[in-house]
């Protein structure tokens, strides 16, 4: 490998990356990134595009368990993410696939520049012996005309709204999620039940060799509840809810969070002592925050254009551009540039991408026609353009991904015709019951060729809803299962209102916030099998705590 | 099983330290009582059966992590937790379920973790050992009834080991006094003390890593002990990373280490011993490698001299670390076979690991040795056990016992106390653990002879010279910056050499010891890497003699080489 000495074109390159009202860290990474291209650019093989994603990052945990303090962390730190390319353009490194996976690499946590030019300095390096030692595998492996990263003119954005890190009153939500979490106390056989208060409050930006030097926050206040009861049979019965917040001043009051546990309590006891259910294969109505997993996890995944360039992909939907994909009554956005949609608050927001490039709404099917795909940088074919979705937790190489998702529907209809209608369907079909899934836990999905195509999704609340007029019967230990293109077959209609699901997605790129809007669904046929069972013994003596109750 | 029965088998009861101020019963030690005693008197299954024994240990941790370099705070933390374990054994002392296994049981095993609170609240540190408790209960149940059919399917012969030795029963409640520095004032001189570095920016990397850590370890077991000691320890480590022109890695590490909340080295005596390290990767980066084949006599002095018996009396069979085999339930190993091989152990003839003059004692209790602190030394073990004043180790050459706990090893016909309480950040756990380690030889010399009788060795091996190795000395301790010497037989002069891939971690390397000196000197390690595991303190001679030492520099160096593609931001043209 060649060494190439210092020389003065860093002086001409440093301007671009210097925009005004850039703070110290900017500044200071800015220069680093100019004398870093300025050498690596004459380098042989040369680097053509180098990035430098900062996350600027407070987390604040703490969580209770059955009345006891369990966790308290609040720290600071300064993660690195790198995005070098060897090559140009048309076929660089990342071609090798080994651009996608990257190191969390720590950064001063105060605006040292010495310190954080020599971190930048080693980090880069390691990279560009990575880059450089997988362009020619590139090279000999390329595939297809379409380049390997789109250029895109630099963007500059300050974030006004650019806020000093809240400094959460730890002794308060100490106390509150500690009384919270002692409320769960009196539930029989319970296993296990915490309270947490999570915060993060992360300042990122970006700042590439084409002269993007971007600056956004991202605010997430979240409390989690999780339940764990034993069941007669001895099997782990679980319930989570989950609230997301911009501000801790929205999070909901005390007051609300316990009557919720109240409901989560109820409800555990009804769980613990329901029947299981047997297979299934017949009608079902979708709550909103079930269908909403739905279409994260049954289309949403498959719309990702990274994974329907990539071969080993199914690519279920990659040439049905213009095609009917779902019923024509809906439609469906992705759409990051919103924080708030109707009441609720939305957690995959956000005003640029992880590439640079300026958040977008797309409308990826319009009355049941596939529109578009979600795309990054990385070219699906000679016509597509990024629009905005290359995402990425701190440290991984961004790929594309889900935002906002929102469906939408022309044939809604009350709670109480929905129902009607899926007890007429149950008829129908002969059957005695069919399935009200009201809650569910998450979900995931496998879009390789290796597997089935299939999905499954781990509902946590489901009822029978019963043709002769009984009353609905609640039911455990139930997984959703089926194929993609069966399943949007079988929609019939949907609710009139939406509900959300907040969650963090895990993919190749890490675990990005994300929430999905959609109306309840009745849906012709789903098929369920039964959950994998998660025993727990019956301890021996009873639990220290209960005896005192 | 009643348990003021229980208690009554042992009639000596210690009390040390016991305060009057301190013998309010603590939160902590509440829940431990209350749980312990629950579950002595109800704890059975179906058949009737119920534990004979059970232990407790929690340890309450705080720490403080700080990273520094460059007079920048690279991370910050403040952290707590308690870590803890049960131990609960069915059977008597004599057959446990312990020392034990049945492969064919894993599957039904029981694992679950319930975490301790962070604060001290009783129903919560109550409810973790209930569940824990419950778990190892059954799954020693389990194991036990497996061993007992085992032997009995094997006409019950008689085992060479117990599974338990009887210890007296202990009470000792002394807690932390000391408290975590602030975090704020810390960070501040931390990354004050960095700034030296701002001024070699020829370095590859330093950093200055400090993890200080405030911490008690709750015991009380079913015998009646119950014991509190605080665990305060705090290190410092100096890392200077060099990368030379034919793009080696030098490192050198200093580490400063305290039984206290805090370093005790002033900054100066810390930047002074960064300003030899600089200096001597700066010198040694500029030598050539020594490229040649040597097979043949070596002098080390300072604290490599420590560090290699470290290395010989922890690992392989040289070890003083005390096993205890378990018998298999399977099909390879009958249990005649495995209780043949036992027995054959402990009653063969001890080893011979060293030369007939090479001495080891064991000086658990000792505190410091010629006004050296020696940070490895303990009072009570983390199984509430004292241990003896001394133990003769190795004598004349052979292993005579060797380091342990309560589960009896071949070599500790008692319970030696050493089953010390080990750190991994946030996390505690006990672990086999020397203390302090006496190395001596009977035929010491004056360290003055030690180059007169390396020449020696060369001549008669018909060699043109010998080698010495000096360790550097700083206040920190560091057996990575060493001087290397050829030493010329015709005129005893010193040629200064540079030297890598040092390899004494061979086997039986202590039958090659030529020479120990009179000289003495104090070494603290860790048991661990990077501050983690616990202080071992060796006290061994300044200097030794080694035969047959090899070395072969040549050997896959080109591997190992980096070349950064451009320069340093540090350095300023």
């Amino acid at each position: 490998m060649k060494k190439i000495r210092l020389i003065t074109l860093q002086i001409i390159l440093l301007a671009p990356f210097i925009a005004n009202g850039q703070n110290d860290l900017q500044k200071t990474v800015g220069e680093e990134l100019a004398r870093e291209f300025a050498l690596l650019s004459q380098a042989t093989p040369p680097v053509y595009y180098l990035s430098y994603k900062i996350d600027d990052l407070e987390r604040t945990t703490i969580q209770a368990t059955l009345g006891s303090l369990t966790a308290l962390d609040k720290q600071p730190s300064r993660v690195l993410s790198i995005d070098l390319r060897v090559g140009d353009y048309a076929l660089d490194n990342s071609d090798a696939g080994m651009n996608r996976y990257r190191q969390m690499i720590p950064l001063p946590i105060s605006n040292n520049p010495d310190a954080i030019k020599q971190s930048l300095w080693l980090s880069t390096d390691l990279m560009y012996k990575f880059g450089s030692a997988t362009y020619n595998k590139a090279k000999a492996e390329k595939k297809g005309e379409q380049n390997s990263f789109e250029k895109v003119a630099p963007s500059t954005f300050n974030d006004t709204n650019q806020s000093t890190k809240l400094t959460v009153d730890l002794a308060v939500w100490k106390k509150k999620v500690t009384e919270l979490s002692a409320l769960f106390n009196d539930v029989t056989d319970i296993v296990d039940a915490s309270v947490r208060l999570s915060v993060v409050e992360n300042d990122i930006y970006f700042l590439s060799s084409e002269g993007a030097s971007i600056a956004q926050n991202q605010r997430i206040f979240e409390i989690q509840m999780s339940a764990n009861v034993r069941s007669a049979d001895g099997e782990a019965i679980n319930l989570n809810k989950n609230y997301f917040a911009p501000s801790i001043e929205k999070l909901p009051l005390q007051e609300v969070l316990e009557v919720d546990i109240s409901i989560m309590k109820s409800k555990l006891e009804e769980l613990r002592l329901a029947p299981k259910a047997e297979p299934f294969s017949g009608p079902a109505i979708m709550s909103g925050s079930a269908a909403s997993v739905f279409f994260h996890e049954i289309f949403g995944h498959r719309i990702e254009s990274h994974r329907l360039g990539d071969a080993k992909d199914s690519q279920t939907f990659k040439d049905k551009l213009g095609e009917k994909v779902l019923p024509k009554f809906l439609s469906i956005t992705f759409d990051p540039t919103i924080d708030q949609y109707e009441q609720y608050y939305l957690t995959g927001s956000y005003t640029y991408d992880d590439e640079g490039v300026k958040a977008q709404r797309v409308d990826v099917v319009e009355n049941g026609i596939l529109k578009s795909f979600l795309n990054s940088r990385k070219p699906l074919d000679k016509e597509s353009k990024s629009n905005g979705h290359a995402r990425a937790q701190s440290g991984f190489g961004p790929v594309s991904r889900q935002s906002n998702l929102i469906v939408k529907s022309d044939k809604t209809k009350s709670d109480e015709a929905l129902k009607k209608d899926l007890i007429k369907e149950c008829k129908r079909q002969g059957k005695a019951y069919g399935y009200f899934i009201s809650q569910v836990a998450g979900g995931y999905t496998m879009t390789d060729r290796y597997r089935p195509n299939a999905f499954s999704i781990a509902p946590t609340e489901v009822y029978k809803v019963f043709v002769d007029g009984s009353p609905d019967q609640l039911v455990r230990g139930v997984d959703l299962i089926g194929t993609p293109l069966t399943m949007f077959s079988q929609i019939l209609a949907t609710g009139e209102t939406l509900d959300a699901f907040y969650g963090y997605c895990g993919a190749e790129s890490g675990y990005v916030p994300v929430t999905a809007l959609s109306p309840a669904l009745l849906v012709k046929k789903i098929e369920t099998q039964k959950s994998v069972e998660n025993n727990i013994e019956q301890p021996i003596l009873a639990d220290p705590n209960q005896l005192k109750n | 099983m009643n348990m003021r029965k229980f208690i009554g088998i042992f009639t000596l009861i210690l009390s040390v330290g016991f305060s009057s101020s301190a013998q309010k019963t603590l939160p902590i030690f509440q829940s431990m009582e209350e749980e312990l005693e629950r579950n002595m008197l109800l704890l059975k299954n179906d058949e009737g059966v119920k534990p004979f024994f059970i232990s407790y240990g929690i340890t309450d941790i705080k720490i403080m992590s700080i990273d520094a370099n460059l007079g920048s705070i690279y991370n910050s933390d403040i952290d707590s937790a308690k870590s803890w374990y049960s131990r609960v054994m069915i059977g008597d002392y004599l057959i446990s379920d312990e020392n034990y296994n049945d492969p064919g049981l894993i599957d039904n095993f029981e694992f679950s973790y319930a975490p301790l609170p962070l604060d001290n609240n009783k129903d919560g540190i109550r409810r973790a050992l209930w569940k824990s408790t419950n778990n190892v209960f059954q799954t020693a149940t389990k194991l036990y009834k497996s061993k007992k059919e085992y032997l009995s399917e094997n006409s019950n012969p008689e085992l060479p080991l117990t599974d338990l030795y009887k210890t007296p029963i202990l009470k000792q409640q002394e807690l932390s006094s000391n408290s975590l520095p602030a975090i704020e004032s810390k960070k501040q001189s931390l990354s004050e003390l960095s700034e030296i570095f701002t001024n070699k920016p020829d370095l590859w990397r330093s950093m200055i890593t400090y993890d200080a850590r405030q911490a008690n370890h709750y015991f009380i077991n079913s015998e009646g002990a119950k014991i509190v000691q605080p665990y305060d320890f705090t290190s410092l480590k100096v890392l200077c990373q060099k990368l030379d022109d034919q793009g080696q890695f030098l490192n050198v590490d200093l580490n400063y280490y305290n039984d206290s909340t805090d370093i005790k080295t002033s900054d100066e005596t810390i930047k002074k011993d960064i300003e030899i390290a600089y200096e001597y990767l700066t010198e040694i980066s500029k030598m050539e490698e020594y490229d040649d084949l040597y097979y043949g006599p070596v002098l080390i002095e300072g604290a490599m001299v420590s560090s290699f018996f470290l290395g010989q009396l922890m690992g392989n069979s040289t070890s003083l670390i005390g096993y205890r085999p378990e018998i298999v339930r399977n099909n390879q190993t009958d249990l005649e076979s495995q209780l043949k091989e036992l027995s054959k152990a402990i009653v063969s003839e001890t080893s011979r690991i060293g030369k007939s003059d090479l001495q080891v004692i064991a000086l658990p209790k000792i505190k410091s040795y010629n006004g050296d602190k020696l940070l490895g030394s303990i009072t009570i073990d983390g199984e509430g056990v004292i241990p003896p004043d001394s133990i003769v180790l190795v004598k004349n050459g052979k292993k005579v016992a060797e380091l342990g706990g309560r589960t009896p090893t071949l070599l500790s016909p008692e319970a030696t106390g050493h089953s010390k309480i080990n750190f991994v950040g946030l996390g505690s756990y006990k672990q086999i653990t020397p203390s302090t380690l006496l190395v001596k030889s009977s035929r010491a010399v004056p360290q003055s002879d030690a180059k007169k009788q390396l020449l020696e060795k060369v001549e008669q091996l018909g060699l043109d010279y010998g080698l010495m190795l000096k360790t550097i000395s700083t206040v920190g301790i560091s057996t990575s910056m060493f001087e290397g010497y050829k030493v010329y037989l015709k005129d005893g002069r010193e040629e200064k050499i540079r030297l890598n891939n040092l390899n004494f971690g061979q086997r039986n390397e202590m039958l090659k010891l030529a020479l120990m000196s009179q000289e003495m000197q104090v070494t603290n390690f860790m048991n661990g890497q990077d501050g983690t595991g616990a202080p071992i303190s060796m006290i061994t001679p300044k200097a030794i003699l080694l035969d047959g030492f090899e070395l072969n520099n040549t050997q896959d160096q080109q591997s190992r080489k980096y070349q950064m593609t451009i320069p340093s931001p540090l350095i300023k043209e």
